[in-house]
C-alpha cells in the first residue's frame, strides 16, 4: 500500500463521510413522528462532522449490546398478554418481534425461556387457544 | 468744587481715554505691519523657488530633446545598416539560387552509372549476418515478456476506500441508493434494517462486500475508519482475528 493510496483513501472517506452525514441528519431519514427517541439521539450527536463516526455512535448508542442504554425486556415480557378481542396469530408475532429484540441484544440471562413460558404458560393464551374453532 | 475744575478734570480723563485708545490702535497697525512683512518673504521666497524650479525645468527639457535626437540618428543609421545588410543578402541569395538552379540542370544531365564499393557490400553482409544469428535471442525474448505481460494485470485495480473516484465510485452513487431508506421505528430490528442497508449499498458502492461488519457481528472496539482507511493487509489481519475470534 504506497503512501499516494493511503491519501487517496483518507480523502474518499471524507467525501463518503460528509456525504452519510448529510443523508442522516436529513430530517426524511430519522423522523421526530415516526421515531422520536432515535430523533432526540441524533440530535445529541449533530455536532459530529464526520458521517461515519456519526453513523456508529448514533448506532451503538441506540443499541444495548454495544454502548447503549439498558432495555427493561423483563418488563416488557411480563406485560406480552393477549387481547381478548386479538388473534392468536397476532400475538403470536408480537411474542415473535420481541424474541427477535431478545435476540439481537444478545441478552445473556434466561429471558428467553422466560418469554416462551409467558407466552405457553400465560392463562389467557391457553383459553384462547382452547376456545380457537375446531 | 468749581465748574472750572470739573471741566479740566473731565477733558484730562477724556485725553487719558483717548490716548490709551490710540496706544492700541498703534500695537495693532504694528502686528499687522509685521504680519505683512511675513508674508511679503514668504511670497518673495516662493517667487525664487518657482524661478529656480523653471530654470531646472528647462535644462531637463533641454537634455531630454538632446536624447531623444540622439536616438533617432542612432535609429536612423541602423536602420540604414539594415536596409543595406539585406539588399546584399537579397543579392547573394539570387546568386545561390542561380547556382544551384544550374546544378541541378548539370545532375540531371549526368547518366546514372554508379557501382556499390566492395568494402561497402562486405559491411553489409556481415550485418546482416550478425542480425540472422540474434535473430532467436530476440524472439525467445519476445516470447517471454508476452507471456509476463498476460500473467500480470496490467493496472492495479483497487477496491474499497483506496481506489480512485470513477462514476461507478462516488459518492453521489450512494446517496442515490440511500435515497428512499429511513428508520420505520424504534425497535432494534428497526434500527438493524437501516444501518445493515447503509453497509450493504456502501459495500455496492466500494466494490468491497466482506469487511464491513453488519450490526448483528460488529463488536467492540469498532471504527470505521481504521476499517477503511488501514493499509489493506492490516484491514485483513483484523478480519482474521475477528473470524478467530467468533
Amino acid at each position: 500500500m504506497s503512501p499516494a493510496d493511503l491519501h487517496q483513501a483518507n480523502i474518499n472517506y471524507t467525501t463518503f463521510g460528509t456525504g452519510l452525514r448529510q443523508f442522516i441528519i436529513n430530517p426524511k431519514t430519522i423522523s421526530n413522528t415516526t421515531s422520536p427517541e432515535s430523533y432526540l439521539q441524533l440530535l445529541s450527536l449533530k455536532h459530529e462532522q464526520d458521517g461515519f463516526l456519526l453513523l456508529q455512535h448514533f448506532i451503538f448508542l441506540r443499541s444495548p449490546q454495544l454502548e447503549g442504554k439498558l432495555i427493561d425486556y423483563r418488563k416488557q415480557i411480563h406485560d406480552l398478554t393477549i387481547t381478548p378481542i386479538e388473534s392468536i396469530r397476532t400475538f403470536y408475532s408480537r411474542a415473535m418481534h420481541l424474541h427477535n429484540e431478545l435476540t439481537l441484544a444478545k441478552i445473556q440471562d434466561d429471558s428467553i425461556t422466560v418469554l416462551f413460558e409467558n407466552i405457553f404458560y400465560c392463562p389467557s393464551v391457553v383459553t384462547a387457544a382452547v376456545c380457537l374453532p375446531s | 468744587m468749581t465748574p472750572t475744575t470739573h471741566a479740566t478734570s473731565t477733558t484730562n480723563e477724556a485725553l487719558l481715554q483717548a490716548n490709551e485708545t490710540l496706544l492700541h490702535a498703534i500695537t495693532l497697525l504694528q502686528d499687522a505691519v509685521k504680519k505683512i512683512n511675513d508674508d511679503l518673504t514668504l511670497v518673495k521666497s516662493t517667487i525664487q523657488n518657482v524661478q529656480e524650479n523653471t530654470l531646472l525645468l528647462h535644462q531637463k527639457t533641454t537634455d531630454i530633446e538632446e536624447k531623444l535626437e540622439s536616438i533617432e540618428t542612432n535609429c536612423t543609421e541602423k536602420v540604414d545598416k539594415l536596409s543595406l545588410q539585406t539588399d546584399t543578402i537579397a543579392v547573394e541569395l539570387d546568386q545561390l539560387q542561380q547556382k544551384t538552379q544550374s546544378i541541378t540542370r548539370e545532375l540531371e544531365n549526368i547518366p546514372l552509372s554508379m557501382t556499390p564499393s566492395p568494402t561497402l557490400l562486405q559491411s553489409i553482409n556481415m550485418n546482416i549476418d550478425t542480425k540472422l544469428r540474434s535473430l532467436p535471442v530476440l524472439v525467445k525474448n519476445e516470447i517471454q515478456a508476452a507471456s509476463i505481460s498476460q500473467v500480470l494485470p496490467k493496472t492495479k485495480k483497487l477496491s474499497g476506500f483506496h481506489q480512485q473516484e470513477s462514476k461507478e465510485f462516488h459518492v453521489s452513487k450512494l446517496l442515490k441508493l440511500l435515497d428512499t431508506h429511513t428508520i420505520t421505528g424504534e425497535s432494534l430490528q428497526d434500527l438493524e434494517i437501516f444501518y445493515d442497508t447503509i453497509i450493504l449499498h456502501l459495500s455496492t458502492v466500494t466494490l468491497q462486500s466482506h469487511l464491513y461488519l453488519l450490526i448483528e457481528t460488529s463488536t467492540l472496539p469498532f471504527d470505521f475508519m481504521n476499517t477503511y482507511v488501514l493499509p489493506r493487509r492490516t484491514q485483513l489481519c483484523l478480519l482474521q482475528i475477528y473470524i478467530k475470534q467468533t
